[in-house]
C-alpha cells in the first residue's frame, strides 16, 4: 500500500469504521437505507430511484453471498435472507413501473440494521 | 448504438464464461459443485450461470445489475417525459391565452420561455447513472442474458431500448445522397396576389330577357329575367354584377371587369388555405369550377421512405428553414417539423398549414404570404440524408407569441410537440414491460441460486409476508453476519458512495 492509498483511507469513511464484515453491513444498509427514507419524505422521484438501485445492488450482493456454499449461516436464516432479497428485487420493480409504495423496503432494511446491531454483538 | 454494459461485473462474467466455455462442452450433465439444476439441457442458460457462479458469481450480479440500471433510467426516462407533456400542456394553456386581442402578449412569452427553460432543465437532469434516454437518438443495449448453446457457445442477449429525443435541437442537414425529388414546391415564388378565375355573362344589347346565377363559396346570386332593363347591355350588366359581387362581402373575394374583355368578370380570392368554389348558370359562364388558394404548396412524396437523418430545407425569401427526421419518423413529422421551422422564423405576412390528402394520403406544407412583408418571397425546397435529427421538441425555442400570427402559429406546433412527448413516454412504457420479460431470466437465475440453500422460504410476494420474514430474520440474525462468505466484504465494500 502506498503512501497516498494509506492517506485517503485515512480520511475516507469506508475505511475509518472497524472492518469487521457485520459493521460495515451495517454501515451501508443505515446509509442506503436513510437515502431511501429521505427520498421518500421529499418525494423527491430522482433521488428514490437512485435509492432504490443501491438498495437492489446490495441485495443482489448479499443474494449471492447467501447462496453460496462458503455461507456460514443457518439455513433456514439463509432461506429467509434469500426470499427477502427476492421481495426487494420484485417490490422495487413495482415501485419503479406502477408506483407502487417504497416504505416496506425501508422497514425490511431497518429490521436487518436491527438485527446487525443486535447487543450480543462480538 | 451504445451500450448498458459499461458495468465491469457483467464484462468479467462474459470472460470467464468464455474461459470456461472449454470446460463447459467436456461436462455433460453432472455439475462438480452438486448444485441442483434439474438438467443442463433443460435449462442451458441457467445451467451456465450456474457454472459460472462457481469461477465468478459477477455474472448473475452484472446482469441483475444491468436490468435494475435499465429499469431505473426508464423510470427516470418515462417520469421526465411525462413533466415534459405537463410542462407542454401548461405552455398550450398560455398560447390559447395569447389568442384573445386585449392581452399583454410579452408577459405571456416570458411565462412560455420560463416554462420552456424549465423543459430543457428536466430533460437535462432525465439521466440515470450518465445514461439519458431523453437525448440522442441512439438506442441503448441492455444485457439480458447469458445463453449456452448446445454445441457449448455462449452468447450474450441484449435487449435494445431506443431512447426518444425531447430535445429542442435544430440537428443538423447533412450533406448525403440529394432528397430533391420527394419534396415538390408548387411554384418558385410566394406571392401576396391572390388567384383569379372568371366569369364571362353573354348577353346582349338589351338584357332584359337574360337570366343567371353565379355561385362564389357557397353564396349565390340570382339574376332573373327582366332584373336589367331593356336598355342595359351586357357591358354595363357586367359592371353591375362586379358591384354586386363585392356588396356581398365575402371574405378574401374581389371582383373587377376584365381590362380586355368588358363582359368578363375576373374574381380574385386572396384567401390563403382554401379553395373558393366557382359556377355559373344560364347566360353567364365560369372559367374555373374554382378558384385556388393563394398558397403555395410543397408536396411531400407518398411513396418515398423516410430515414433516421434525412433532411429538407425550405428557403422562404432569404433565410431556409430545415427539419432533419429521426428514427421511425415520416413525411407527417417533416411536414410539421419544416412548419415550425418557418413559423420559428417569423416572417412578416408569411403563414402556414400541414395537410394530408384525403385519398392518396399524401402530406403537403403550404406557405402563403399575405404581402404584408414583401409582395413576393422566393420559393425552393431541397433534401439530403446523412444528417442528424432535430429534436422532439424542435421548434419550442421559437414559439413567439408576442404577434397575433405568432400565436396563431404557436396553437398548431404546441399540438406537434405534445404529441411527441405522449409518444416518448409510451415507448418508454413499452420498454418497460419488455424488461419485465427479462427478469424471468432473473428469476430462474435465482433459482438455481437457490438451490444450494437448504431451506426454502415458501413465501409469497406480498408485503405482509416479506414484513414477517424480515422481523425473523432481525430476531435470528444473533451476532453474526450476512456475508459469511468470503467474496462478500469485498463487495460490500464497493457498494459504499
Amino acid at each position: 500500500m502506498n503512501a497516498i492509498i494509506q492517506a485517503r483511507m485515512g480520511y475516507d469513511p469506508k475505511t475509518a469504521v472497524s472492518r469487521h464484515p457485520r459493521s460495515m453491513e451495517r454501515l451501508l444498509f443505515g446509509q442506503i437505507t436513510s437515502r431511501l427514507s429521505r427520498a421518500i419524505a421529499a418525494t423527491d422521484r430522482k433521488a428514490l430511484i437512485e435509492a432504490l438501485h443501491d438498495n437492489r445492488k446490495l441485495w443482489t450482493t448479499i443474494a449471492v453471498d447467501i447462496a453460496s456454499d462458503g455461507n456460514g449461516l443457518p439455513d433456514q436464516l439463509r432461506g429467509q435472507i434469500f426470499y427477502l432479497a427476492e421481495f426487494t428485487q420484485h417490490h422495487s420493480s413495482l415501485v419503479l413501473k406502477e408506483g407502487a409504495d417504497p416504505q416496506v423496503l425501508v422497514d425490511i432494511n431497518r429490521a436487518v440494521i436491527a438485527g446487525l446491531s443486535s447487543e450480543a454483538a462480538a | 448504438m451504445s451500450s448498458i454494459l459499461t458495468n465491469n461485473g457483467a464484462m468479467v462474467a462474459l470472460n470467464t464464461l468464455k474461459s470456461i466455455n472449454s470446460d463447459l462442452s467436456k461436462v455433460q450433465d453432472t455439475i462438480s459443485t452438486g448444485k441442483a439444476v434439474n438438467s443442463a439441457k433443460d435449462d442451458a442458460s441457467v445451467w451456465a450461470i450456474s457454472k459460472v457462479m462457481e469461477a465468478d458469481v459477477k455474472g448473475f450480479k452484472g446482469i441483475s445489475d444491468s436490468l435494475s440500471l435499465a429499469e431505473s433510467s426508464l423510470a427516470v426516462a418515462a417520469g421526465a417525459s411525462e413533466t415534459v407533456t405537463d410542462l407542454l400542456t401548461d405552455i398550450k394553456g398560455k398560447i390559447v391565452a395569447a389568442q384573445e386581442e386585449n392581452v399583454d402578449r410579452d408577459k405571456i412569452q416570458s411565462d412560455i420561455k420560463a416554462l420552456s427553460d424549465q423543459i430543457k432543465s428536466v430533460t437535462g437532469a432525465a439521466q440515470f447513472n450518465g445514461l439519458n434516454f431523453l437525448e440522442g437518438s441512439d438506442s441503448v443495449e441492455v444485457l439480458s442474458s447469458l445463453d449456452r448453446a448446445s454445441d457449448g457457445t455462449v452468447s450474450v442477449s441484449n435487449i435494445a431500448i431506443d431512447r426518444q429525443d425531447l430535445t429542442a435541437s435544430k440537428g443538423t442537414f447533412g450533406s448525403g445522397t440529394s432528397l430533391n425529388a420527394n419534396a415538390t414546391a408548387s411554384d418558385t415564388t410566394v406571392a401576396s396576389a391572390g388567384n383569379i378565375a372568371s366569369v364571362t355573362i353573354n348577353g346582349d344589347a338589351d338584357m332584359s330577357d337574360n337570366a343567371f346565377s353565379i355561385e362564389i363559396g357557397g353564396t349565390t346570386l340570382e339574376f332573373q329575367n327582366n332584373f336589367f332593363s331593356n336598355t342595359t347591355n351586357d357591358v354595363s350588366a357586367t359592371t353591375q354584377v362586379v358591384a354586386a359581387i363585392n356588396a356581398l362581402g365575402i371574405e378574401g373575394i374581389t371582383a373587377a371587369v376584365n381590362g380586355g374583355t368588358p363582359t368578363q368578370i375576373d374574381i380574385t380570392s386572396t384567401r390563403a388555405f382554401e379553395d373558393v368554389s366557382l359556377s355559373a348558370t344560364g347566360d353567364a359562364t365560369a372559367g374555373a369550377t374554382e378558384i385556388a388558394e393563394r398558397a403555395e404548396t410543397i408536396d411531400l412524396s407518398n411513396s418515398a421512405s423516410v430515414n433516421d437523418g434525412d433532411g429538407y430545407r425550405v428557403t422562404v425569401g432569404s433565410s431556409s428553414y430545415s427539419y432533419v427526421a429521426g428514427k421511425g419518423e415520416t413525411m407527417e413529422d417533416v411536414a410539421k417539423g419544416l412548419k415550425a421551422a418557418i413559423d420559428g422564423g417569423n416572417i412578416d405576412g408569411v403563414t402556414t398549414s400541414v395537410t394530408q390528402d384525403e385519398t392518396t394520403g399524401q402530406w403537403t406544407l403550404k406557405v402563403d404570404n399575405d404581402g404584408s412583408g414583401s409582395a413576393s418571397l422566393a420559393l425552393t425546397v431541397t433534401g439530403a440524408a446523412g444528417g442528424e435529427a432535430s429534436g422532439g421538441l424542435f421548434g419550442l425555442d421559437t414559439i413567439d407569441v408576442s404577434t397575433k400570427d405568432g400565436a396563431k402559429a404557436a396553437l398548431g406546433n404546441i399540438d406537434t410537440l405534445i404529441a411527441n412527448s405522449v409518444d416518448a413516454a409510451a415507448a418508454f412504457g413499452s420498454a418497460q414491460g419488455r424488461l419485465e420479460t427479462q427478469s424471468d431470466f432473473i428469476g430462474k437465475l435465482s433459482s438455481a441460486l437457490k438451490a444450494g440453500i437448504g431451506s426454502l422460504v415458501d413465501a409469497d410476494m406480498e408485503e405482509t409476508s416479506a414484513r414477517l420474514q424480515a422481523l425473523q430474520v432481525q430476531q435470528q440474525l444473533g451476532v453474526q453476519s450476512l456475508s459469511m462468505a468470503n467474496q462478500a466484504p469485498q463487495s460490500i465494500l464497493s457498494l459504499f458512495r
